[in-house]
């Protein structure tokens, strides 16, 4: 009788809904806990509150009897020793009458609903241990991610220090290619010039002089020179 | 100059020697070779087949009589044209003269100088000209002013330059390249 007027699934009920609304709030796999869960919660919630019903109408029950048996306080034969059997006799059998439908209908009732309850308690923590278990998860991906990005910042960063380096030694190559061809054209083009002029004040140097022979040359001198020529071929010869 | 002109040159070279009549033939051969150079139309007659062996015959002898020449170079003319290699003939000749050259010992040179050479300066350079090459040496002489002063010899491939002119270029060559 003590087992079905204090029911002892209630107290277990209120844990699993606090801890399932609070860690796995801000969780995105919070929405993909299965529908049949809650629906077995709010089941179990519904239990306990017909549970509850059924406890406050059996106080009001026994409080009321003293009452109700006070309103008569004239000789009842329902007062004599034997009307008080019978009354209890009655009470008995009310009671063994409604413990009887109770034991019948409502234990596998209870017993069903603290089945669901356990079921929705171990679903609920299995949900939580899942939920948890992603979030850690999710944590453990973030933080990777996290190390991930900042390892990709660390290797752009690198990389584009070195691409700077790179770039900029490539420019200091450039630069001083550029400056040695520049180097080397102003010397090409110096000596180019500097021989320019040499032949140019050499073809002028020997125009001047043959017009100066051809005006100066006499028969005396032109028989000279052919003089020389046949010593020199005549020496050639020898 | 084609070997078959070296043919035709060495054969008449051959019975002019025999005849010692190497001058002569060579004076007539040349002024024939002169004729067909100043005619195109004689070249062009005597090549043509279109024209008989007989007229071209007939022409060619009243030209060499007309010349005056031998009849051994009338022969050789009518050989030449039977065997129609009358467009050879300029190359004969050159090839003939070089052959009695060769033949005979002479060595041709070519001299040009700024002035003409008196006679002594002529025989001076042929007497320089014969010790190099060890033969008689027959000299054309030319003029040139633009040599300035000095003489230039040519003899065969060889250039023996005494001009101003040329001296005047090496020294420029000298100067520029300094």
């Amino acid at each position: 009788m003590s087992q079905l007027i204090t029911p002892p699934i209630t107290p277990p009920i209120t844990p699993p809904v606090a801890p399932l609304t609070s860690p796995v709030e801000g969780s995105p796999r919070l929405h993909a806990t299965p529908c049949c869960g809650k629906l077995r919660l709010l089941g179990a919630l519904a239990g306990a509150l017909v549970d509850r019903i059924w406890t406050g109408c059996l106080v009001l029950f026994f409080a009321a009897l003293p009452a109700l048996a006070a309103e008569d306080n004239a000789p009842d034969p329902a007062n004599t020793p034997a009307g008080t059997i019978f009354r209890w006799l009655n009470f008995v059998l009310v009671m063994g009458g409604i413990a009887y439908l109770i034991g019948k209908f409502g234990a596998p009732y209870f017993r069903g609903h603290a089945r669901s309850i356990a079921n929705a308690t171990r679903e609920a923590s299995e949900a939580r241990a899942a939920a948890e278990r992603e979030l850690r998860e999710v944590d453990e991906r973030v933080a990777a991610l996290n190390l991930t990005v900042q390892d990709l910042r660390r290797k752009a960063v690198h990389e584009s220090s070195a691409g700077a380096e790179r770039v900029r030694e490539l420019a200091r190559a450039e630069v001083e290619r550029i400056h040695a061809a520049a180097r080397a054209e102003i010397v090409a083009v110096e000596r180019a010039g500097m021989q320019e002029l040499r032949a140019i004040a050499a073809r002028v140097a020997t125009e001047r002089a043959a017009e100066l022979i051809g005006e100066r040359v006499n028969r005396e001198q032109d028989a000279e020179l052919f003089r020389t020529f046949i010593s020199e071929l005549g020496k050639s010869a020898s | 100059m084609s070997t078959l002109a070296d043919r035709y040159a060495s054969a008449l070279a051959d019975v002019a020697i025999a005849q010692n009549a190497a001058a002569q033939i060579r004076q007539e051969l040349t002024d024939f070779a002169g004729l067909l150079r100043e005619s195109a139309e004689l070249i062009a007659l005597l090549g043509t087949p279109a024209v008989p062996r007989k007229s071209k015959h007939a022409v060619l002898e009243a030209l060499v009589g007309r010349m005056g020449a031998s009849k051994t170079l009338r022969n050789f003319l009518f050989v030449v044209l039977d065997r129609e290699r009358v467009t050879l003939l300029q190359e004969i000749q050159q090839a003939f003269d070089a052959q009695l050259d060769a033949r005979q010992g002479i060595t041709r040179a070519s001299v040009t100088s700024a002035r003409e050479l008196d006679d002594g300066e002529k025989a001076q350079l042929r007497g320089v000209l014969e010790h190099i090459s060890g033969g008689r040496v027959e000299a054309q002489y030319g003029l040139d002013p633009a040599l300035i002063a000095g003489t230039v010899v040519r003899v065969g491939s060889i250039i023996y330059d005494g001009s101003v002119r040329t001296q005047l270029a090496r020294l420029r060559v000298r100067l520029a390249s300094q």
